[in-house]
């Protein structure tokens, strides 16, 4: 059918709301609750408020659905003060305090305050901060308490900032059926958080992170730390950045989603003062190496199926705290960064003769749950912790503004060879997928004995939350399946469990679309993002020159002059891990 | 006039014999003989209209629901009423419970309904007891259960008690705190006859709206539809509190004015010693402030200028503290607001921080001046009428007392 | 009665959770968070779901009452019965501002309309309600309840 915005015809079909179709037109419509991956919207905000012909008063649009004959105007005297009211009433508790704020200028409350050009202290503040644990008794004259929760290793929530949208609440309920957080309270003592106040207690995805409009929850900020080890000169900082960041890396200074920004990334790092940058991409292939040796194990002696990916730090946990059953079902490979971070502190610094005491050893990632997974206990294989700071590529921006860098402007940089070559294999990781076809290229060699003509398995890629196929392999019939977002996930255990469903592999990554939907990744995202990155990945794959992981020089080389097989006992001691029944454990 | 009045002084609450012997239950006994359909057009009929506030009409609601195709449908009677200066279904299930409970299962008949709720107000103990021990009575008589009087129709009946949020007296934060969710209010469409109950058809009437059942029942909706102006008929309890001589529940025929109500000595017999009128506020804490020149308008539902919600009708006189009473609004519409929205929930705090300024004569200038965008707000871009029901007291006041709030 | 045998009472449905809290709010006073767990794990819900429920209505609370709670209608018919006056005669009695929360032993409070309009005003210290309260009266009230 056909409505009018604002006097000019557009097409539309029956079921659509009028943000949908404004959205798909370029018509500017404001909003602070609604969010592509949160639908359909619940209408709190009142941001997207619009007139129309066929309602007296304002009408919400991203709840309202067409109908014919319909007339929406979109910047009408009545919108544009209720945009202001509402925003002047928000802005209260935020008044005076970007310039020292996380999110200054990449916030979506500030964006429209500045846009309405609002009075900023027409209202009083209203949330008190509380000192300490105590005072959550006290709430003094009805003022809203505020509650600052520092005690997640990579979540960061200060409810001083909170403009209660509940995208917190509905994406970790909805897409990661945690549902760590609630609605709490009533009238103006409103506030999202977790119950009784007790500190968060999830599975770190950081999809929260990801839809927060204003700092109310961020990913843990580790920068400072990161910035000492640069300024100390004792301390040798080893940098490694995983596949997916380079991809969503210029995002945060202005370039389209999906450009490959490897050589800014490196270069920007060294432009900080890194003495070293390697490819995570390199322990991605190592795992590869290792899971599809670990596979082929299981498939010919019976052992556990179907075998799990387990390079998701938020899908382990996951599996630990919610179906500890399973815990078998998962390999034993540690992931890519961990993996790097057991070689560089072992092998790497022995070749160098660096003592791993003085290396500092970082890693660039997507993830919040990064952050968890280098201080979990197992991961000391160097025999203290393998990587000791873990900065999502937010972090990383921020720190690149602070220091008035622009990495565009850089000089393209490289990684340092020694554990910097990539393979395209390691590459596809950033993406849903990606793990497993980069598993199935070099298992299908292993086990065939002969060369692939062709490399690709699109059969396992795609944008859908669970995808199966049958690998044949020689007279193997590998039955695989992709899954993305937990709730994905959970169908899938469901499924296996009732006998539903029958896997011998399967990849499971908690975030949309897997890393390049990471927590940590810049923000605004949306399916359509997320689109654009995972193409950059695909091309990028398919430009390079070695595509499969056990090609990688430096791989091999490795494995030749320190960890011997794949599966063998040094590869054991540095490369795997083991797993912990975490049900009703906090 | 009486018909939810009716017999109260001849009935014992917690012995149904009492209420059978006035004429109690013989509607029921007269609905299970016709079709549903049938029962649902005598109420269209009727003219009845909701009694908690909304005034829509009741048998136009009846037949939405009665003409779906349902595995499953509800009734539900709204005793929530935390509406201030409101009390009259807590003394309508105080001295006659078994009116509702027939009333609610008429209710459920006609709409196919086999589970029913009475929703009552978390405050109160006595009523739900009361209520309780009426429902016992009824069970063991046939008249709710399984085959009510020897026919094959089910209705059950479950007391669900509020747990204190004015706001669940809406009919989907209703719902919703019955299914254990927070009573905050639903996107309306769908609304509750075709969606409402665990997704089920469902029909909330205030408990009063049902006790105007039985009656119907029994001597026809001609006679009930001329009672009373032909687009708003029957009775209504109306409440009359504040500087009123004679304060409390009056049932009086839908049509009289509210200058009857408050002067007449059968009624409201006029000021107290030594008070002159200054005006009414109509309806409860979300109601218009009426004028003495307004006095002579018809007390209806439907389209109207003074809108009388659930009743209630607060007389307020000159010497009282317009400041004391704008607090009071204030404060409950921020205590009670559900907090979904960002223009009711900054909204009404910032109208009770305004209130309390202004009560300690602390109001500055740059406060009064916001009044006005924050009273906009609630009346034009909230989630629910919460907003715009927190706006109505202080605009008419704003509007026709700005001196004696202001001063100057 | 122990949390468990209350939850036995009731049959894990959703139009009983809200029904189960009050019962536990009736019998400890509060809803603890040891008790919350129990009660998500009944109905197979998570605790944070349960505890926004549980936060949201004025008759359960989700802390314990360390200190006696006068609250007063602030409703229109009470209003116009002198129930302000009878908060500022509290005040002045108690030494204590209305809504603050600085009184280690007592809070002042306003509270919605409890359908008792035709008794007001209406007074409730903790759970007892008190009718037709004077300002001439609440100061005994007040200092035989504390």
């Amino acid at each position: 059918m056909q409505i009018k915005i604002n006097n000019k015809p557009y097409n539309c079909e029956s079921g659509e709301t009028i943000f949908s179709i404004c959205k798909r037109n370029g018509i500017r419509l404001p909003t602070l609750c609604a969010h592509p991956d949160l639908l359909p919207s619940e209408g709190v905000c009142r941001m997207c408020l619009v007139e129309t012909n066929q309602s007296k008063g304002l009408v919400p649009s991203c709840v309202q659905k067409v109908s014919e004959g319909l007339e929406v105007r979109t910047e009408t005297e009545n919108v544009n003060k209720a945009r202001k009211i509402n925003l002047e009433l928000l802005w209260a508790d935020h008044a005076g305090k970007c310039a020292a704020c996380l999110r200054n200028g990449r916030c979506e409350l500030q964006k429209l305050a500045k846009e309405y050009d609002i009075d900023g202290f027409k209202f009083v503040p209203r949330r008190k901060e509380l000192k300490s644990e105590n005072e959550l008794d006290l709430l003094k004259d009805n003022w809203s308490h505020v509650v600052a929760d520092e005690k997640n290793p990579c979540i960061a929530r200060d409810s001083q900032y909170c403009i209660e949208c509940r995208r917190c609440v509905r994406i970790c309920r909805e897409m990661q059926t945690v549902e760590a957080y609630g609605t709490n309270y009533r009238s103006s003592n409103t506030n999202v958080g977790t119950p009784y106040e007790i500190p968060l207690d999830c599975i770190f995805c950081g999809q929260c992170s990801a839809v927060c409009p204003t700092a109310a929850i961020t990913e843990k900020d580790e920068i400072e730390k990161f910035e000492k080890a640069l300024a100390d000169p004792q301390k040798m900082v080893i940098v490694q950045t995983a596949p997916s960041v380079r991809f969503t890396f210029l995002e945060e200074f202005g370039m389209p989603p999906g450009t490959f920004g490897e050589k800014k990334l490196v270069a920007a790092l060294k432009a900080l003062g890194a003495n070293k940058v390697f490819d995570t991409i390199l322990g991605a292939d190592l795992t590869i190496v290792e899971e599809a040796a670990e596979l082929i194990k299981r498939v010919k002696n019976k052992g556990v199926l179907p075998m799990f990916t387990s390079c998701c730090p938020s899908w382990v946990v996951y599996v630990e705290k919610y179906y500890p059953e399973f815990i078998p079902n998962l390999s034993s490979c540690k992931s890519p960064q961990q993996m790097m971070g057991a070689l560089i502190k072992t092998h790497y610094a022995k070749k160098e003769k660096f003592d791993p005491k003085n290396i500092v050893s970082v890693s660039i990632m997507p993830c919040t749950s990064k952050k968890y997974e280098a201080a979990r206990s197992e991961m000391k294989a160097s025999g203290r912790q393998d990587v000791d700071i873990v900065l999502t590529i937010r972090e990383l921006a921020r720190l690149i503004r602070k220091k008035k860098i622009d990495p565009i402007k850089l000089e393209d940089g490289k990684f340092d060879p020694a554990l910097g070559i990539s393979t395209g294999a390691g590459m596809l990781f950033g993406s849903s997928g990606g793990v497993m076809e980069a598993a199935l290229r070099t298992a299908a060699e292993k086990i065939t004995g002969e060369e692939l003509g062709r490399v690709d398995f699109e059969v396992v890629r795609g944008e859908e939350g669970i995808r199966c196929a049958e690998i044949e392999i020689n007279d193997l019939k590998l039955r695989v399946a992709v899954v993305h977002e937990i709730r994905n996930a959970k169908k899938m255990l469901e499924d296996l469990k009732s006998g539903k469903a029958q896997y011998d592999f399967v990849e499971v990554m908690a975030c949309p679309n897997g890393c390049i939907g990471g927590g940590g990744q810049p923000v605004p995202t949306s399916p359509e993002i997320r689109s654009a990155r995972i193409k950059g990945v695909i091309v990028r794959d398919k430009g390079m020159s070695i595509r499969k992981s056990h090609e990688n020089p430096v791989l091999k080389k490795i494995y030749k002059e320190f960890l011997g097989k794949p599966g063998g006992d040094k590869a054991e001691e540095l490369l795997h891990t083991k797993y912990t029944n975490r049900k009703n454990i906090s | 006039m009486e018909i939810v009045t009716k017999n109260w002084e001849k009935i014992n609450p917690l012995d149904i014999n009492t209420y059978i012997r006035s004429g109690g239950y013989e509607a029921l006994r007269k609905v299970i003989r016709e079709t549903p359909l049938k029962v649902v057009s005598e109420i269209k009929r009727s003219g009845l209209r909701g009694r908690g506030g909304g005034g829509f009409p009741t048998g136009e609601k009846w037949e939405i629901t009665a003409k779906i195709e349902a595995d499953e449908k509800f009734i539900i009677c709204n005793l929530d009423e935390s509406e201030p200066g409101v009390y009259k279904d807590r003394i309508i299930a105080e001295k006659n419970p078994h009116q509702i409970i027939e009333g609610l299962l008429i209710g459920a008949y006609a709409i196919g309904a086999k589970r029913a709720f009475i929703y009552i107000n978390g405050h109160y103990k006595k009523p739900a007891e009361i209520l309780k021990i009426a429902l016992e009575q009824a069970r063991e008589k046939e008249f709710v259960g399984r085959g009510i009087m020897g026919s094959s129709i089910d209705v059950e009946i479950e007391i669900f008690s509020g747990a204190g949020a004015y706001i669940c007296g809406e009919e989907n934060a209703l719902i919703n705190s019955i299914e254990g969710k927070r009573g905050e209010p639903r996107l309306k469409p769908p609304h509750p006859p075709v969606s409402g109950l665990f997704g089920k058809p469902t029909i909330v009437n205030n408990a009063e709206t049902l006790a105007n059942v039985p009656y119907i029942i029994k001597r026809g909706a001609d006679v009930y539809s001329k009672i009373g102006p032909s687009l708003s008929p029957g009775t209504k309890l109306f409440l009359l509190e504040g500087a009123v001589k004679n304060k409390g529940i009056f049932e009086v025929p839908l049509g009289t004015t509210a200058e009857d109500l408050i002067f007449n000595s059968l009624y409201g017999g006029g000021m107290e010693d030594g008070k002159e009128f200054w005006f009414a506020q109509i309806g409860g804490a979300s109601g218009r402030l009426m004028p003495r020149g307004k006095l002579d308008q018809l007390l209806i539902y439907g389209p109207s200028e003074y809108p009388i919600g659930a009743g209630s009708i607060l007389v307020v006189d000159k010497m009282a503290d317009i400041k004391d009473l704008l607090f009071s609004w204030a404060d409950f519409f921020h205590r009670e607001s559900c907090g979904k929205c960002v223009p009711c929930r900054e909204g009404t705090y910032r109208l009770w921080e305004i209130a309390k300024w202004l009560k300690n004569n602390d109001l500055k200038e740059r406060d009064r001046e916001n009044i006005e965008d924050i009273l906009w707000t609630l009346s034009n871009t909230t989630f629910c009428p919460l907003g715009n029901f927190a706006a109505v007291a202080w605009s008419d006041a704003i509007s026709m007392f700005s001196e004696e709030i202001f001063g100057k | 009665m122990s949390i468990q045998k209350i939850l036995l009472e009731f049959e894990p449905k959703l139009e009983n959770l809200l029904r189960v809290l009050k019962e536990i709010n009736k019998q400890e006073k509060y809803i603890s968070e040891s008790d919350c767990l129990k009660v998500a794990g009944y109905f197979s819900l998570p605790l944070a779901r349960v505890f926004s429920l549980a936060s949201f209505f004025d008759l359960m609370n989700t802390r314990p009452v360390k200190k006696k709670i006068i609250r007063v209608c602030s409703g229109g018919p009470c209003t116009m019965k002198r129930s302000f006056e009878i908060i500022r005669q509290i005040e002045m009695l108690l030494k204590i501002e209305m809504g603050n929360d600085s009184h280690p032993k007592v809070k002042l409070e306003t509270m919605s309309c409890l359908g008792l309009c035709d008794q007001g005003p209406v007074m409730m210290i903790d759970e007892q309600v008190f009718e037709k309260v004077r300002p001439e009266t609440v100061d005994d009230i007040i200092l035989d309840y504390l």
